[in-house]
């Protein structure tokens, strides 16, 4: 899933400790801001694959729900999920492959491709909607960026980057804003702002912990921003890179057989 | 003097002047006559566009969670427990109450998939209110029907052409059916021919695994009775919903929108698929008398108390049809205005033309001794006769034809007819029966002889007796 | 020389004449009026269906109508292009692609037909260029990547359209003649922004007396009405692959119809952005809608086309929309009644007031049949005066209801509080009334026949005298 790059990035920490000198002094400008979300934003295309435990709470006024899944995920963008929990979704899987969402539900034994209609809605009924899962819009290749000012966020030290979407790219937002640590180009907050400059959504990363000998935040807390007690958090339990894939792993076949 | 005298004197008078009498007397019965008659046919249309609409789908009142009017999503349905549905059944007022769920969700059969609507109902409860059963395709006049059917030694070829104009065509009745091959209901083909093209669909029986669906989605979908379909969407609180379906038969929806997108299923089935344990999303309610819908909706609602459910009627669920009944109304209403203003008219220019011919007449009164007011008194006396004569006459001449208007009414034909059938509704024309409008019509002509009386009386008090006899 | 005599005989009562003539003249003034509104409503509406929703003729491949699946577009369009060019009965034509998506903004989602066209082709087959609302908007003109013209409705629903109070916005509140104090309260309100009519209306409630409301809501409504022009919306839909795809537009124009439904379905981009997207080849297109001259018979053209490209779906507006078609059809027949009920209640004052006169004349009439006058001059002349003292009145009131037809036709009559009902329907709530001459026609041959038969009854009785007997009466 996207989730797992775009999110949390490890700095591969030989080659970048030493270009992080020169980054502290930086001077402000809109090419170092770029530089700054590209870092972020291909903190983990090093890695080969990915595979991840996670659990997903989908808070509302009315109820929370916890859904826990497994997450299988490579470079190319692929990625195929397993939900495990709890027993009335469990054994559903989701596959992205090229520019598709499947999905299978083992109760009714089908294999379901989303059609344009469902693309809105959240996934598993939470705030990350399957657009969001499925849409390769690139941080750094859709906007144009500028380094406004630097925040420290939970103690760390972040970089404040505005990102202004191009012409012509398929973005919805009008504005996003990025807070981005100074050490290790990981992503601590978002603003993500509609065509007036009113902000429609915030996401947080916090409760950095280390996976894989790569630091990450734990948690992640998606909030809408018009809807007061509504949120999605999303918590890492397990994280492992580069570990071997089947060459077919990605494919309708296996999302009927995945365990 | 006696008003028994009164009334003999000016009972006499009128007859005295036969002519004038019955001529306005008529132009009286007339305008009573055709303006109940009108009113009549407009209330009755509009009542029987209002059930027809209202009754076979929305009901007359829904009972709601208070949330869902604004947003009607499966989230905010309503707990059906016996505390709820019990008070409403047992209000003298209610003739049907059927609990629906209805929600949006993926239908898809093979590698085709589509958004549509789920409705999830009682087949039993529903059969009271918007009865969809009455809208199964029965009948298909398919190819390979119509191939065998031309088998048959005894049927007429002109009947064969017909046919064969009418292949793929599909119908809910033997009516329907019998209508485009334009032959009588009781024609000794029609057997026949139902026997070939009937087909083996049904619609759900309580507590029915099965599905049914609309008869586009179906034809998208290819797929038919015997076939199965998946069903997936999100359920309450956003639990996924997913499952298998046989279909059981398919409908006919009278809106193109609609019947692209309907899925029928069981109630308790569609609790399932929306882990939605003992929740609706609203209850449909038709009643015994719609004229008291207000005061059952107040009933209702202290009944069910005020912080969980709301009660609301169709003109707050459909308040495009209220306006669109309320346009229609209001230039009804003017084009009676119109005819009133009339024969207003008329009679005004009758009882002008009256005083102009008797002025020697009340001359000679007048100078004999009769005091002025009695004499007015007469004369409105007269008038107000008149009026009654002609509006009684009037209103009973119109009861038989409302009567059998409202019993018995008038059927439509040709495209009319169609176009009703589509929509679903039966091609008639009711007339109102005896509501309020029918004294109103009477009430109107009184007051405007009262008024029309005036210039008489007017005339009276200022008449110059002694120019007057001498004329 | 009886007319003469007839005529001169109205005016010898003429207070009870005038009495007639003004009751005739007020209900042709009533039917004519009636008449104008219903005939302009519907003509409003049948416009409406042929210029905006569905143009004369529509063709498709036949399998399109039933899902509008992309792979059935028009096959071989260059016969059929050549012979809409060439045909002198057809106005013009344009080719369209479809395609079903889901449109979404930043704050909401919504499904939506994108019509690609050929704006130059477009316009002459469709009107919505000329119901563009908001300032700045055009129908592809402004130069931009991907534009795209949506209508009222969508932008509603997607949030594109706000309302909001600025300086510039109160100023023209004062020139559109909201008092001061009002302008005053409103600037509490300055540079708040509201995405829905109902969070607006609420706020003003809040602030406003209902007088204030009731009298300048409408203004306040049209002039916070703020369109974000170049606001983007993301489309998302399966190409003629099968493949997802996404495709932004930019908004360049937005329009209204009186057709709610038609607005909120449609929004409208170049042929050639929509091919980008889709994988639609150049000449490709769903359907091609034709608009025919004036006066043509169009189901004639149809079938003409139907002989000519068998293989393919072409149907007139009848065909698409049986309930206008029925509408046209039932409108003289409701002219009819409506007038002759008018005339039928005002025959009874009519006979009245003729025999009345006829009375009167019993003696001369019994004189004039004496000297010679034969049965059939004397009913003649009766009738004669009959049909001159409603015609007079009819004539009259025909004039008036013309020029009141004339002005209100101008201005048109305002039945906004029960618009939404109409509008969701397709049916105006601003009605033009119109008339044409075939009614004032018809009304005449009314009028002299309601007076024909009216005079049957007056003029039997004068028949019935016996000249004798008449001379000596008194």
């Amino acid at each position: 899933m996207k989730l797992s790059y775009t999110a949390m990035k490890t700095q591969m920490i030989l080659i970048l400790l030493g270009i992080l000198g020169q980054f502290s002094a930086a001077k402000a400008g809109d090419s170092d801001a770029r530089e700054i979300v590209r870092k972020a934003e291909t903190k983990f295309n090093g890695e080969q694959s990915s595979y991840s435990e996670m659990i997903l709470t989908i808070v509302r006024p009315a109820y929370e729900r916890r859904i826990e899944f497994k997450t299988w995920a490579e470079q190319e963008g692929n990625s195929l999920t397993l939900i495990t929990a709890p027993a009335k979704e469990k054994g559903q899987s989701f596959l992205k492959s090229g520019n598709n969402l499947w999905s299978w539900n083992p109760t009714i034994q089908r294999l379901i491709k989303l059609p344009p209609s469902m693309m809105a809605q959240g996934w598993m009924g939470s705030d990350y909607s399957n657009d969001d899962i499925l849409r390769e819009s690139s941080l750094v290749r859709d906007f144009t960026h500028h380094l406004k000012s630097e925040e420290t966020i939970d103690g760390y030290p972040c970089y404040v980057v505005e990102l202004l979407p191009l012409e012509n790219s398929d973005v919805l937002w009008g504005k996003i804003v990025l807070w981005i640590t100074k050490d290790s180009f990981l992503e601590l907050q978002s603003e993500y702002y509609d065509e007036e400059g009113f902000r429609v959504k915030t996401h947080r990363a916090h409760t950095l912990k280390t996976f894989d000998q790569r630091l990450l935040p734990s948690v992640m807390e998606i909030i809408p921003a018009d809807e007061p007690g509504s949120k999605t958090l999303v918590s890492i339990q397990k994280m492992q890179f580069n570990i071997p894939m089947a060459p077919n792993f990605f494919s309708q076949q296996n999302m009927k057989q995945i365990r | 003097m006696k008003i028994k005298d009164v009334l003999k004197i000016a009972w006499r008078n009128l007859w005295r002047n036969k002519r004038r009498t019955l001529i306005t007397a008529a132009s009286i019965f007339f305008a009573v006559f055709f303006a109940i008659f009108m009113r009549s046919f407009q209330l009755g249309t509009y009542g029987y566009m209002i059930e027809q609409s209202i009754e076979s789908y929305t009901g007359y009142l829904q009972v709601q969670n208070p949330e869902y009017a604004d947003d009607p999503s499966i989230d905010h349905s309503l707990a059906l427990n016996p505390n709820v549905l019990r008070p409403v059944r047992e209000h003298p007022n209610v003739e049907a109450v059927s609990p629906r769920i209805e929600s949006f969700a993926l239908i898809s059969s093979g590698i085709l998939s589509k958004g549509i609507m789920i409705s999830g109902i009682d087949p039993l409860l529903e059969e009271g209110v918007s009865n969809p059963a009455q809208r199964l395709v029965r009948y298909q006049i398919s190819k390979d029907a119509i191939a065998r059917l031309k088998e048959e030694r005894n049927l007429p070829a002109s009947l064969f052409a017909r046919l064969d104009s009418l292949s793929d065509q599909v119908y809910s009745n033997e009516k329907q059916l019998a209508a485009d091959l334009e032959l009588e209901e009781s024609s000794e083909y029609l057997p026949t021919i139902q026997r070939y093209i009937s087909l083996s669909h049904r619609f759900l029986t309580p507590g029915d695994s099965g599905v049914v669906i609309s008869y586009r989605l179906a034809r998208y979908l290819k797929v038919t009775a015997g076939d199965s379909i998946v069903l997936m969407g999100q359920g309450y609180q956003g639990i996924s919903a997913a499952g298998v379906y046989p279909v059981r038969g398919l409908v006919r929806m009278a809106s193109p929108e609609l019947d692209n997108k309907l899925v029928y299923m069981d109630l308790g089935e569609a609790r399932k698929f929306f882990s939605l344990n003992d929740r609706v999303s609203y209850l449909a309610i038709n009643l015994n008398e719609p004229s008291e819908m207000v005061e059952t909706q107040k009933d209702l609602q202290e009944t069910l108390g005020f912080d969980q459910l709301v009660v609301k009627n169709w003109e707050e669920i459909l308040p495009t049809l209220k306006q669109q009944i309320e346009g229609d109304n209001v230039s009804g209403k003017v084009f009676i205005g119109i005819l009133y203003a009339i024969v207003f008219f008329g009679i005004f220019g009758t009882v002008v033309m009256m005083i102009a011919e008797r002025r020697r007449e009340f001359g000679v009164m007048i100078a004999v001794g009769m005091k002025r007011r009695k004499l007015s008194l007469i004369v409105s006396v007269e008038m107000l006769l008149l009026g009654i004569v002609g509006t009684l006459s009037g209103m009973l001449a119109s009861v038989p034809v409302l009567l059998y208007g409202h019993y018995s009414p008038i059927h439509l034909t040709g495209e009319m007819a169609r176009m009703y059938e589509e929509m679903g509704f039966d091609p008639l024309m009711p007339l109102a029966l005896f509501e309020p409008y029918f004294f109103i019509q009477g009430a109107v002509v009184l007051s405007m002889i009262l008024l029309v009386c005036l210039s008489p009386v007017q005339s009276i008090q200022k008449l110059d007796e002694i120019r007057a006899i001498r004329g | 020389m009886i007319g003469s005599i007839a005529w001169k005989n109205v005016w010898r009562n003429r207070k009870r004449s005038l009495i007639v003539i003004v009751a005739v003249l007020l209900g042709t003034v009533a039917g004519v009026f009636t008449a104008g509104l219903m005939k302009g409503w519907i003509a409003q509406r049948l416009h409406s269906v042929i210029h905006t929703e569905m143009a004369h003729i529509r063709i498709n491949h036949p399998d399109y109508l039933l899902n509008e699946e992309l792979v059935f577009g028009i096959p071989e369009p260059e016969n059929l292009t050549r012979f809409l060019r060439e045909d002198p009965r057809i106005e013009g034509f344009s080719g369209r692609t479809r395609v079903t998506a889901m449109a979404a903004t930043a704050r909401a989602n919504t499904g939506i037909i994108l019509n690609g066209i050929h704006p130059e082709e477009e316009k002459t087959v469709r009107n919505v260029h000329t119901k563009l609302i908001g300032n700045e908007g055009t129908y592809f003109d402004t130069p931009m990547q991907n534009p795209i013209v949506i209508s009222d409705k969508t932008a509603e629903i997607l949030r594109i359209k706000n309302y909001e109070i600025t300086p510039e916005v109160i100023d023209s509140f004062r020139k559109a003649g909201v008092p001061e104090e009002t302008c005053e309260k409103l600037s509490i309100l300055l540079n708040q922004r509201f995405s829905t009519e109902k969070a607006f209306v609420k706020v003003l409630r809040q602030n406003l007396a209902h007088h204030e409301i009731k009298n300048f809501g409408s203004t306040l409504l049209a002039q916070s009405e703020h369109f974000r022009l170049r606001s983007r919306v993301v489309f998302t839909f399966t190409d003629s692959q099968g493949k997802l795809v996404y495709q932004t537009y930019k908004v360049c124009g937005v329009y209204k119809t009186n057709n709610t439904m038609f607005d909120q379905m449609n929004a409208f981009v170049l042929k050639e952005d929509l091919a980008e997207g889709a994988g639609f080849g150049p000449t490709d297109m769903h359907e091609i809608a034709v608009i025919a001259k004036e006066d043509t018979d169009v189901d004639a053209l149809r079938n003409d086309m139907r002989a000519l490209f068998p293989a393919l779906s072409i149907l007139s507006w009848k065909d698409l929309s049986p309930e206008a078609a029925m509408m046209t059809e039932f409108m003289d027949l409701w002219y009819l009644v409506i007038m002759g009920f008018i005339l039928f209640a005002l025959a009874f004052g009519i006979i009245n007031t003729m025999l009345m006169a006829i009375l009167e004349r019993i003696k001369e009439l019994g004189m004039l049949m004496a000297i010679g006058m034969n049965r059939r001059r004397v009913f003649r002349m009766i009738m004669l005066e009959t049909v001159f003292l409603t015609l007079t009145g009819a004539v009259a009131g025909m004039g008036v209801g013309a020029i009141i037809i004339a002005l209100t036709g101008k201005t048109g009559l305002n039945f906004s509080s029960v618009s939404e009902g109409f509008e969701a329907m397709g049916w105006s709530a601003h009605i033009f009334p119109e008339i044409d001459a075939g009614f004032f026609v018809m009304v005449t041959l009314l009028v002299i026949l309601t007076g024909i038969l009216s005079s049957i009854v007056p003029a039997r009785k004068a028949l019935s005298l016996n000249p004798v007997e008449a001379i000596r009466s008194e």
